[in-house]
């Protein structure tokens, strides 16, 4: 069973006959079970737009919707409420609730759930230790670092181990150095509890590090990448292109070999290399920084 | 789905509460005006209203008062906006807090100060300005320094001080950088906050009457006149149309003033600097807008309420318990009223609550239709309707709807403090919304996404906000109700009178007892409502996360 498809969605603002842009254009986009798939794309590419459709906090204007098994039909007439939906969120800025504390914050979907407090009690206990913070539960979420305050977001959307969590460029405010060390603790968080996860963000190298493959959103439609390992940079367009500059290995034609330096011909530009490599005509692949 | 019935039913509730209680009397007062007895399409009253030169006299009146009064508290109130706003000394905090007094008390009470302050016995009876039109004025310019101060003030100190210096440094004099630089940046808020006050003093009604109307009077106590004395309620319709039509005009304007850009401006955090000697003219003027403007009235009231025959003493309070006042038949007295009017204030505030409550939550709801959108901004629009159409619109309005159809709700005294809340709910409404519209709308979501229902997210999101809010609500409320004096004047019967209605009558009796026994009775008057404020602002509710 996949985790979500999303088969053939649109979505434009405006009602009637005055369309208005459309943001998604026929998106489609699949994760299976236990799959993170890292979306990036332009500012206003629609990303965004794409996971409130999924959290079901916004309406397509026409598609299906399947998120952990519960379909959302066609028209987006009979909406399932994001509520009943197996699926959270992280949002950019957190969205601590300013009025609970960390413990308060992490136990509020299991309250929503029903669940009885003694369990809520391990649980939030749990997962805490999990994210670790369990030294900060009754701090308020006012006193929290940037780095803190998506920690908790975290383990408010894993205490409900839910069947999907959706990232909103959740470490786009933070500095380079604790993004790095964030990614990898989520990556490593939604790998052991079997979360699936469609994580959003305009850093080409922190959807590497957390993502198994990468998709992209350009004018309301996914263009699949492929897995992180084995990216195929040929189907990339040029804005891909430039918006991915700094994804792992990509494969070139070797035009002129000398001591000092080798060129290789990329998709439609030239990148001269330190020191021989290969001979000319040679396929090789070049690791990309930004 | 049980929600969406939920919505409904609350938006049928406000709709159904502002159409009985707002819409019908406002709507029965301008009909009373073009229709005759037989109910025809008549214009003559207001041909015969409007070609008499005593007509335009009283608007001319009332126009006069309002623009001098408008005028006097931007004079008073710019340099205060400076001195309070920007600079910092010793004591600028105690200052600032004197100024917050107008915003507390009930005008029946800063009347009666002023009665105090001018009258012929009174530290300034020297002036001869008793009962003139130049005390209505000095007393709306106390009411309203504060309201300029504040507003200008607010702006004036988020204005990055480097702007002035370059121009400083370009050769300006002080006087220059301050009309080039500094005032353009404020017009936009002294606009504003200007054409607020105009709006406040032409719709000065309690003050006007406790103050004696002086000369032909202002345009509601014209319709106050014409209802009371002449029984001419087609007159006073006419009157009263006049009303909504000078405060619709002012509305507009202040609207108009305060949508003017300030985009263009560079803002920063507050910025205060040490008073300097050069400071000394807008000191000057703020010390004597505090202390003689502010400060004397109140304490001319409460030092006269205490004289007595020989000295000092609590006689004139003595007597609130135990006179109904000399000349006067009915056996009232005003610690009765107070008891009235305390009964009627809670009355009114339940009903702003729960009324403002209801219309904040639809207003601040996100709505993701736009015809549910549109509704949201007609609400709020209406809602402040209010505001705008004067507490002597909505008494007379009563008077002629709701109680001309049955009268006996009259004398069961169930109007007054529905009329009450119509004149608190706009203001309460608006320091209700500012509170719910803080929360971030991602707030909601993020709760949606972590299962909440709509129903979990309104009590556990939404609550909070609006419990915090409910003490300065209810606090402000009651406040208004217990001051209350515009609407009540139409509305009270003479056997359950509120506190301002009282006070009123005895100003306007003659006798040193009646004179002292409303000085009395306004210093109660006002520690009660100042009271009340006091402790709605204390009470936010601490919010405890539920575990």
């Amino acid at each position: 069973m996949k985790a979500i498809n999303l088969t053939n969605v649109h979505l434009h603002y405006g009602t009637g006959h005055n369309l208005g842009d459309a943001v998604l254009n026929g998106a489609d986009l699949q994760v299976a079970e236990g799959e993170i798939v890292g979306l990036l794309g332009a500012s206003g590419a629609g990303k965004s737009t794409l996971l409130r459709v999924i959290a079901g906090l916004q309406q397509p204007s026409a598609g299906t919707v399947i998120v952990a098994g519960i379909t959302t039909d066609d028209d987006g007439m009979r909406p399932v409420p994001p509520h009943l939906r197996d699926c959270t969120m992280v949002f950019q800025d957190a969205q601590l609730f300013p009025h609970r504390t960390v413990a308060a914050n992490v136990a509020y979907g299991l309250e929503a759930a029903k669940v009885p407090r003694a369990q809520r009690r391990q649980r939030v206990a749990q997962v805490l230790e999990m994210v670790q913070i369990s030294e900060l539960a009754n701090r308020a979420v006012t006193a929290l670092s940037g780095g803190q305050a998506q920690r908790v977001a975290l383990a408010r959307c894993l205490a409900l181990n839910p069947a999907v969590i959706l990232f909103d460029e959740p470490l786009s405010a933070l500095d380079r150095g604790l993004r790095q060390t964030l990614a990898v603790d989520i990556r490593e968080l939604l790998k052991q509890t079997g979360t699936s996860a469609v994580y959003v963000t305009h850093d080409a190298d922190e959807a590497t590090t957390v993502a198994d493959r990468i998709a992209v959103v350009e004018d309301g439609k996914i263009v699949e990448l492929g897995p992180v390992g084995e990216l195929d940079s040929s189907a990339l367009t040029e804005s891909v292109t430039r918006l991915l500059g700094g994804i792992g290995e990509v494969s070139g034609r070797v035009t002129s070999v000398s001591e000092q330096s080798t060129t290789v011909e990329l998709i439609d530009q030239h990148v001269v290399l330190p020191g021989r490599h290969g001979a000319v005509g040679d396929t090789v692949m070049v690791q990309l920084r930004r | 789905m049980t929600l969406r019935i939920g919505w409904g039913a609350a938006l049928v509730t406000v709709i159904t509460f502002l159409t009985i209680f707002f819409a019908w009397p406002v709507g029965a007062m301008l009909l009373r005006g073009i229709l005759d007895d037989a109910g025809a399409l008549n214009l003559s009253a207001f041909g015969e209203v409007l070609t008499t030169t005593r007509t335009w006299q009283i608007v001319g009146h009332t126009l006069t008062m309002a623009v001098l009064g408008t005028i006097g508290s931007v004079v008073f109130g710019l340099p205060a906006a400076y001195i309070l706003y920007r600079t910092d000394f010793p004591g600028r905090t105690v200052l600032r807090s004197i100024t917050l007094v107008p915003f507390v008390l009930p005008t029946v009470v800063v009347g009666v100060a002023f009665r105090a302050l001018l009258g012929s016995n009174g530290p300034l009876g020297f002036l001869g300005m008793d009962q003139t039109t130049g005390a209505i004025v000095a007393a709306m310019v106390f009411f309203n320094i504060s309201l300029i101060a504040r507003q200008v003030g607010g702006l004036w100190q988020m204005l990055d001080p480097r702007t002035v210096e370059a121009a400083r440094s370009l050769g300006a004099s002080r006087a220059r950088a301050f009309c080039t630089i500094t005032l353009p940046a404020l017009t936009p808020a002294i606009g504003a906050s200007a054409g607020l006050v105009f709006l406040y003093c032409s719709t000065a009604y309690s003050l006007v009457r406790t103050l004696g109307s002086p000369g032909v009077g202002t345009i509601e106590t014209e319709v106050f006149r014409q209802t009371q004395t002449f029984l001419d309620l087609r007159t006073a319709a006419v009157f009263s149309a006049l009303q909504v039509v000078f405060v619709l005009a002012s509305v507009w304007l202040t609207q108009r003033l305060s949508h003017r850009a300030t985009t263009a401006l560079r803002l920063q955090h507050p910025v205060r600097q040490p008073l300097a000697r050069t400071d000394w003219f807008p000191f000057g003027v703020t010390m004597f807008a505090v202390v003689v403007i502010i400060l004397l009235p109140m304490i001319t009231l409460i030092e006269r309420s205490l004289i007595t025959n020989d000295g000092y003493g609590l006689d004139n309070y003595r007597l609130l318990v135990t006179s109904s006042g000399s000349g006067f038949a009915g056996g009232t007295t005003a610690a009765q009223a107070l008891e009235h009017s305390l009964k009627i204030a809670l009355d009114a505030t339940i009903i702003t609550l729960v009324a403002a409550m209801l219309i904040s939550l639809i207003i601040t709801r996100d709505a993701n239709h736009p015809v549910l959108a549109r509704g949201q901004r007609f609400l709020d629009t209406f809602i402040m309707l209010p505001m705008g159409v004067s507490s002597v619109t909505i008494g007379f309005g009563f008077l002629v709807s709701i109680h001309a159809v049955n009268p006996s709700l009259g004398q069961s005294g169930v109007l007054v403090p529905l009329a009450q809340a119509v004149v608190a709910l706009p203001l309460v409404v608006r320091t209700i919304i500012p509170v719910l519209a803080a929360v971030d709308p991602k707030q909601r979501q993020a709760a949606a996404v972590l299962g909440a229902s709509p129903t979990r997210i309104l009590a556990t999101i939404d609550a909070p906000y609006l419990l915090r809010a409910m003490g300065l609500a209810a606090g402000l409320s009651f406040s208004v109700a217990l001051g209350e004096f515009g609407a009540t004047s139409f509305l009270a019967s003479p056997d359950y009178q509120t506190l301002p209605v009282y006070i009123v009558r005895l100003l306007n009796r003659p006798g040193a007892d009646n004179f002292g026994m409303a000085l009395a009775a306004a210093v109660v008057l006002g520690i009660v409502a100042a009271i009340a404020l006091l402790i709605g602002d204390r009470i936010r509710p601490r919010i405890r996360s539920t575990r």
